[in-house]
């Protein structure tokens, strides 16, 4: 491998969504830009993984992290400078527990995934003779999979095993922290201003949905939802309608905030309102997303965000996105656009020292490995600040989180794509989240599933969700048709470490940190981006005062080659116009024909 | 006949159907890959061609006898020096395009590499074009065309030598590719539903209720790249 260059503008220390979008960012506006990872994968707190290569992953987080032998690099050192050894961070995934609920013993079902059979197609051909008695009949040995897969066996009469799943693990894309966009999202805003919407894709939402009486009911949010729903009366219909109507209006007025509402508690307010139940948990645990103890003005910001991202795309549409792929890919793009603009990322490369500067106020420079990079600014997750640097102020919040593959979508509305569904937990304002995806999303084969639960931790991932998990489905048996059935989960208690105080000024910050190192948060339990945009963005900005952040990068056609000293790829006079500060300007002066290249 | 369809200002092909493919790069710093692209995209060739900053992303069209092939080409932005290309790199690709320069041995061994890592890793039915770059410097070459030959068609891989510098046989790869890929899928459909472009989706929305709104109304799809 090339060595590395040893100096740069900005040092990133990791691939999290945050530190990639800051080095995408700082690249952008021509700083050289180094991001090292000691993971040999992008993401850290925000990766995805394959089936098989999460189950590793999450086994290796309950190993703890071995002490690393202090290499002398006092050599390094020039006069007057001192070594600071990085935090320590102990794994932020703890309480792993995997669950296979799919039964052991062989079992018939009509799940039958394809690449297996296939693969072993050819192999049948010296057992065909004995196929029709060797398919039905019960249990076979289990010491000769191969050849047992090698029958051709009649549709709906497949033995099915949790091995059967990990045959299709690489079409699996599982994110540790999973996440769903507003329509209105200023991160789906940001990334069709900086256009990197064009690496990216999303489904709507088709469904969402609150728990009642046992059973998961659509909640209605577009009128026509409202007016064709069956559980309501014309009465009922009116009285929703009419407060939908108050909430938007307000909202058009720029008045959600206001704190006129009485009465203040929201489920006060509600039972003035006197709507039905179904209406009342829709609009609590769905809609507002809140507690009936939420104010009633914080409820209506809420809401009325919840009504202005509903209908965007058309007049039915949920106000949510979920991206194809799932969210892991998110870094990915971030760090490819400072690739492009010239930044460096290197995979499986710590580092162990900072070098502060004789005053102790500044990182000069980081040590990886046997090198010494010198750093005019410096970015890392908080968990890698040195303690001392520190100083309390920091918040530690711990989500439960739950991966379920499943066999069938509970979503009553059909066909399924991507569900979303959140249960109220009294006290928690997070409450418990649910997004269940189908293959059209791209993060799990045809035929399965894959639910993301998370919620506030209160003991272990597995003892805070599996309630929920036990209320959704049965465990995965064949003969079982008709229920939504769980074949696998994982649990594990994600920890989130924040800077507690974080004004736009960071005048709280602590203040033994060197004033040019910006520490950035894992991901919190937040069903969007929108605290990762918004620290991202403040960071950026008190990093490079008055850069623009992340203007838009330039379509193919509008990258010319220079022809004179025939060696650089310039960026045409529309992208110098667009990069300038002033917004607004920059988008009219998006040039007109901006569909890629040749059409 | 097939002909390659130069980037112009001009309509849109005449042929039917247009299919979109993601093609992406692949092969060890400086065989040329970047200059692969630029030649069949742009006509260039520039002897001393930088790293490709901000150019990374590019687009061309090929033209068979009954259907359109639209390249999104995606080339690795140098992150390949670093054995650090993002796996969502390759994701969804249907060809790809391994480069080795045929002066280095080591780029070969390195291509076979990639091959292996794409059997492994990518969408089980990608095109896999082998590509020996900088045909004309063939006084010094090391590695044999026959070896690349046979152990393309070992791996069922396309083979072609190229020169971007001469621009041999760099159209012929691109159409080779382009015929081999299933023509099964019309541009733009994953699967069936509501698959979102979030650049397309902006303007027929919504009506009034981008106004105001506490914090919440970033509604505006302000720069939505379509006019």
């Amino acid at each position: 491998m090339e060595d590395l260059p040893t100096e740069f503008d900005l040092v990133v220390l990791g691939t999290g969504l945050p530190e990639s979008i800051i080095a995408a960012a700082a690249s952008r506006v021509d700083k050289a830009v180094l991001q090292l990872d000691s993971n040999a994968f992008y993401g850290r707190d925000w990766a995805g993984f394959r089936l098989q290569d999460l189950r590793d992953f999450l086994r290796s987080c309950e190993v703890p992290a071995a002490d690393v032998d202090a290499r002398d690099v006092s050599h390094l050192l020039q006069a007057g400078e001192c070594l600071v050894t990085l935090g320590r961070p102990t794994n932020s995934i703890s309480n792993v527990e995997e669950v296979i609920y799919i039964k052991d013993d062989v079992v018939e079902t009509d799940i039958a995934p394809q690449p297996r059979q296939e693969r072993y197609r050819r192999r049948s051909e010296r057992h065909t003779s004995g196929s029709s008695t060797g398919s039905s009949t019960g249990p076979s040995p289990v010491n000769t999979p191969v050849d047992d897969e090698a029958f051709p066996l009649p549709v709906g009469r497949k033995q099915f095993t949790f091995d059967d799943v990990l045959l299709q693990s690489r079409k699996f894309s599982l994110d540790l922290a999973p996440k769903l966009f507003w329509t209105t999202d200023a991160f789906v805003n940001l990334l069709k201003t900086s256009n990197i919407s064009r690496y990216t894709s999303f489904r709507l939402v088709h469904s969402v949905a609150t728990f009642l009486d046992g059973r998961i009911v659509e909640v209605p949010f577009s009128r026509s939802a409202i007016s064709n729903h069956t559980d309501l009366s014309a009465l009922d219909k009116r009285k929703v309608m009419k407060f939908m109507q108050a909430c938007m209006e307000r909202a058009a007025n720029g008045d959600a905030n206001a704190a006129d509402l009485t009465p203040a508690r929201f489920g006060d307010y509600l039972d003035t309102l006197k709507i039905p139940i179904l209406t009342r948990r829709s609009i609590v645990n769905a809609i507002a997303m809140c507690t009936e103890d939420t104010s009633t003005a914080k409820a209506f910001t809420r809401i009325s965000r919840f009504l202005l991202a509903c209908g965007y795309y058309d007049k039915s549409s949920s106000p949510f996105l979920f991206s194809i792929f799932g969210c892991g890919e998110y870094p990915q793009y971030f760090a490819r656009i400072s690739a492009v603009f010239g930044g460096i990322q290197c995979l499986n490369r710590g580092v162990e020292v900072f070098v502060l500067d004789s005053t102790k106020s500044q990182v000069v420079a980081v040590i990886t490995g046997a090198s010494r990079i010198a750093c005019k600014r410096l970015v890392i997750p908080v968990e890698y600040a040195p303690v001392e640097w520190l100083g309390g102020g920091l918040t530690e919040r711990n989500i439960s989180r739950a991966i379920l593959i499943t066999d069938t979508s509970i979503f009553p509305k059909r066909p399924s794509d991507v569900g979303f569904m959140r249960f109220a937990k009294d006290g928690d304002e997070l409450g418990v989240m649910l997004i269940e995806a189908s293959y059209v999303t791209e993060i799990c084969p045809n035929g399965y599933f894959v639910v993301y639960l998370w919620t506030t931790a209160v003991t272990t991932a597995r003892a805070d969700l599996e309630p929920y998990v036990m209320k959704l489905f049965e465990p995965y048996r064949a003969d079982r048709t008709g229920v939504a059935k769980v074949l696998w989960a994982s649990f594990f208690n994600h920890k989130s470490i924040r800077l507690a105080t974080r004004d736009a000024d960071q005048s709280n910050r602590p203040t033994q940190l060197p004033a040019n190192v910006k520490l950035v948060s894992g991901p919190s339990g937040s069903l969007d981006y929108e605290d990762v945009l918004k620290e991202s963005e403040e960071l950026f900005a008190m990093l490079y005062p008055g850069e623009v952040f992340l203007p838009r990068v330039p379509d193919p056609e509008e990258i010319i080659m220079d022809g004179c000293d025939g060696s650089t790829v310039a960026a045409s006079p529309e992208e110098e116009a667009a990069t300038a500060p002033s917004q607004p300007e920059a988008s009219a002066l998006i040039p007109a024909n901006d569909e890629e290249g040749d059409e | 006949m097939a002909a390659v369809a130069r980037n112009t200002a001009g309509g849109p092909p005449s042929a039917g159907k247009i299919f979109q493919f993601k093609l992406v790069l692949l092969g060890e710093a400086a065989v040329g890959k970047s200059s692969l692209v630029l030649r069949f995209v742009k006509g260039h060739f520039h002897e001393y061609q930088e790293s490709t900053i901000g150019a990374a992303f590019l687009t061309q069209t090929v033209c068979l006898d009954e259907t359109t092939v639209k390249f999104e080409i995606w080339d690795t932005a140098g992150q390949e020096r670093y054995h650090s290309l993002a796996p969502m790199y390759y994701r969804g690709a249907q060809a790809a395009i391994i480069v080795y320069d045929i002066t280095n041995q080591e780029s070969f061994n390195k291509a076979k590499a990639w091959v292996r890592e794409l059997q492994r890793q990518a969408n089980p039915n990608i095109v896999i074009a082998l590509t020996g770059n900088k045909a004309d410097l063939v006084n010094k070459r090391t590695v044999e065309y026959e070896e690349a030959q046979a152990y393309a068609d070992e791996q069922g891989l396309l083979f072609l030598e190229t020169s971007a510098k001469s621009g041999v046989n760099v159209n012929e790869l691109f159409l080779a590719i382009a015929k081999k890929l299933p023509k099964t899928e019309p541009a733009g459909t994953r699967g069936q539903g509501q698959t979102v472009n979030v650049n397309a989706a902006a303007e027929e929305s919504k009506g009034g209720c981008c106004g105001g709104g506490g914090g919440s109304a970033s509604a505006a799809p302000g720069g939505a790249a379509r006019n």
